[in-house]
């Protein structure tokens, strides 16, 4: 697959990647899970899951630089063969399609219950996943400039809106600190591990990226960005309305916005926006996986362009997006999918890979 | 390769022409009813008769702009608790053994056509509709068959509970758990309780904002700022319930032209235990921290009250151990100003005899007031809506994990000391 130089991403597109795919779906119920888990102290485990997180990508990007102008899947066949290359990779497929199915059925459950009470489920997820094929068609470097406009945006009005918010809030709610078991941050720790992912899209991404030696730098802003907006949402949540009920909510997040009044006149009742506006961070991380997903697919097939496999993947992310009986059970599902799966795809498959190309010894050493 | 291309057109436009209908179901502002308040009462199978005693009629009569000569008719209702003259005035229908509810729920939205300019003078501010039900919040789905407007919960401002409601634990539980799960309503509604019930509160026209759930829900806003006012929003009673089993929640009275919101309500688990009077809550404001302007009048000198108010509070608490025992020590720091004092007296009030004497007898009046309501809060009625519970969990977690067992013993144990200091900044234009 030859790489256009128009497709090359810069640096500070990559922080504006990492960030806009980490940041998705996920928080809308962080709070209450973290809270669920380790209770007042989740603004620790945050950082811990962030921290943790970064090491993973550390270890991503350590893979990746093996052969920095091949992608995993190359990287697979090189290690395992071409047939077992193939089949892990298909399962780098399977993992983007649930993903994307889980942050659609989620956005439907959120914008059906606050927003479109009356319209089916079916006609938004379709919806849904029509407007975010329509530009993941497109490369990888139109999909991080629709990032660029669309990513400061949010970050902007969660900060304006959290401002509002400001006022109410009782901080000695954070109170005791960390007094709770190890095993419960650990536990925690887990809960956070949905909101973070995404990052693994770099497994894909190292062909396209113009400066390799920068990417760690972006990264680690783009990590910091996304921690401190977790931070912001999570321990706002935790100090207005207590650790206990926080537990009790299914949108702590959305909770936390909705009673912001302007004016009376000016807003009153925010939370369509906030929907809205969660509407386009998953948007955002949805066109990078379905983009992802095309590009997986075309490089196992050796195609020229993506975009056809872009639209094939909808009829299964639509059908699974609707298995889930009710929200509680598609978490239930995220919970089982975060810990097993992810942890294979994310943190094992690439670790072995890493360890039989250094026994094979077809490593190159690079210089940063 | 043309034919095609139209093709392609041809079916872009059908398929846009599908989208464009997107307003179909549109619903017009008039034809909503925004539910400004709901007022909750335990279905009382002799309610009814309380409709037809004179006492009711001449409170009716009364609220509503009536002038005494103008004799308004004696409502008698038939068995469906219709008027059968007018048919507007509705009551719940009579009680029988088909019809054992557990609530009576009274639903108030403003008629919105009253806003337009070709609105009639006579016509009715708003609407009451009074049914019994099941549940509360699906009020809404009994109304749907009877009125034809969109019932819409997103701008409720207040929420009343009668009484006899709040005295059932189990339909106060029924009653808050509607409330906070359903997503229409907002979370910043105020709470009330009802000195009688809520349909009477509901009922009365106070003269200066005729639409009642507006009139309780400003009252409720600026507490914030007043001292005998407290605000209880949903989100912060329901807080309270979770974290601590009790809550206090603001009361309603009715009165003549006009209701007045004074004092609280008590509940520990979900029951209301007792009444927190006009002065015991000025104090509660003040351990609390809410307090902005509070009006303190007790202070006696010579044969004239003075009144203080109070510009700036800071409470710190503390938590010390002394002898085994846990001791809760507030510190009070209260800035104020005296508006009024006697003409042509001796003293400057910012001088320091009368300085000393006003700073040291408030300091009394409010220890002493403060230490009645913490026995009457934590013995009495045995409810910690202090939070002191919540406090030390927060700051002495290992003791708490001992106390919590028996808390509603232990409560009764810990010792409160109130220490206000006083200080006296302004005294309006005249020294």
């Amino acid at each position: 697959m030859i790489i256009n130089d128009n497709d090359k991403i810069s640096s500070f597109q990559c922080f504006v990647l990492l960030v806009s795919v980490m940041i998705g779906i996920g928080i809308m119920f962080m709070p209450a899970s973290v809270a669920k888990a380790s209770e007042q102290n989740g603004w620790f485990v945050v950082v811990l899951g962030g921290i943790l997180s970064f090491l993973v990508f550390l270890l991503i990007f350590r893979v990746t630089m093996i052969n920095p102008d091949l992608t995993i899947i190359e990287l697979l066949n090189k290690a395992f063969g071409k047939i077992l290359g193939t089949v892990l990779s298909f399962i780098y497929v399977v993992y983007f399609v649930i993903f994307s199915a889980f942050e659609t059925r989620l956005i439907a459950e959120t914008a059906k219950e606050f927003l479109f009470t009356l319209t089916p489920n079916e006609v938004l997820i379709i919806s849904f996943l029509f407007t975010c094929a329509y530009i993941s068609r497109y490369g990888i470097e139109v999909i991080a400039r629709m990032c660029e406009v669309l990513m400061p945006g949010i970050v902007l009005i969660i900060i304006v809106l959290s401002f509002f918010v400001y006022q109410r809030l009782d901080f000695s709610n954070l109170l005791p600190v960390l007094n709770i078991p190890f095993t419960k941050l650990i536990k925690g720790i887990g809960t956070t591990i949905f909101s973070f992912l995404g990052f693994e899209v770099f497994l894909f991404f190292m062909p396209y990226v113009r400066r390799k030696d920068k990417l760690i730098k972006s990264a680690f802003f783009g990590f910091l960005v996304t921690i401190l907006l977790y931070e912001v949402i999570v321990i706002f949540a935790t100090a207005d309305f207590g650790s206990k009920v926080v537990q009790t909510m299914v949108w702590p997040t959305l909770n936390l916005f909705r009673d912001v009044t302007v004016l009376e006149i000016v807003i009153e009742r925010p939370e369509s926006i906030v929907v809205s506006l969660w509407m386009i961070t998953t948007y955002t991380t949805e066109i990078i996986f379905l983009m992802t997903t095309g590009l997986i697919l075309a490089r196992i097939f050796n195609t020229k362009e993506h975009n056809f496999f872009v639209f094939i993947q909808l009829p299964f992310i639509y059908i699974l997006s609707l298995i889930p009986q009710n929200i509680a059970e598609t978490q239930k599902f995220m919970d089982y999918f975060s810990y097993f799966f992810a942890f294979f795809v994310v943190l094992l498959l690439p670790l072995i890979t890493l360890i039989t190309l250094l026994i094979k010894k077809k490593v190159k050493k690079y210089e940063t | 390769m043309k034919h095609s291309k139209k093709v392609v057109l041809g079916t872009l436009i059908i398929f846009s022409i599908l989208f464009l209908s997107g307003c179909w179901d549109r619903v017009e502002i008039e034809d909503r009813g925004y539910i400004l308040a709901l007022g909750v009462d335990k279905y009382d199978p002799s309610d009814l008769n309380k409709y037809e005693t004179s006492e009711y009629i001449n409170l009716d009569r009364n609220t509503q702009k009536f002038s005494p000569e103008q004799k308004k008719p004696d409502i008698k209702t038939n068995q469906k608790g219709i008027d059968p003259q007018t048919k507007r005035k509705v009551k719940p229908p009579l009680p029988s053994s088909k019809n054992q509810y557990k609530f009576a729920v009274t639903v108030l939205f403003p008629n919105l056509r009253t806003i337009g300019k070709d609105s009639k003078p006579d016509e009715q501010m708003r609407f009451l509709f009074v049914r019994p039900t099941n549940n509360v919040v699906g009020i809404r789905n009994y109304l749907e068959r009877e009125i034809n407007k969109r019932l819409y919960y997103g701008y409720l401002k207040v929420v009343v509970f009668g009484k006899d409601l709040a005295k059932d634990p189990a339909l106060v539980r029924e009653a808050l758990d509607g409330l906070n799960r359903e997503s229409d309503i907002p979370q910043n509604t105020f709470l009330l309780v009802s000195e009688t019930t809520a349909r009477d509160i509901l009922n009365t026209m106070p003269l200066v904002q005729p639409v009642t759930g507006i009139h309780l829900f400003e009252i409720s806003k600026s507490a914030s700022i007043y001292g005998r006012v407290i605000d209880t929003p949903l989100s912060q009673v329901v807080n309270s319930f979770i974290n601590s089993n009790c809550a206090v929640i603001s009361r309603v009275e009715p009165g003549i032209e006009t209701l007045k919101i004074a004092g609280a309500a008590v509940f520990k688990n979900f029951k209301f235990v007792g009444w927190m009077d006009e002065k015991q809550l000025q104090v509660y404001k003040l351990l609390m921290g809410k307090a902005k302007h509070t009006f303190i009048d007790d202070l006696k000198y010579k044969s004239s009250y003075i009144p203080f108010v109070t510009t700036e509070i800071q409470v710190k608490k503390k938590i010390k151990k002394n002898k085994g025992k846990l001791w809760i020590i507030y510190n009070l720091r209260i800035e104020g100003e005296v508006t009024e004092f006697v003409f042509k007296s001796d003293y400057k009030v910012l001088d320091d005899p009368m300085r000393r004497y006003i700073q040291t007898e408030l300091n009394r009046i409010i220890k002493q007031r403060s230490q009645q309501l913490c026995y009457m809060l934590n013995v009495k009625y045995n409810a910690d809506v202090l939070a002191i519970g919540d406090f030390i969990s927060k700051h002495r977690p290992k003791e708490w994990e001992k106390l919590k067992k028996n808390w509603d013993t232990e409560l009764k144990k810990i010792k409160i000391e109130v220490i206000p200091d006083v200080r006296l900044r302004r005294s309006g234009t005249v020294f």
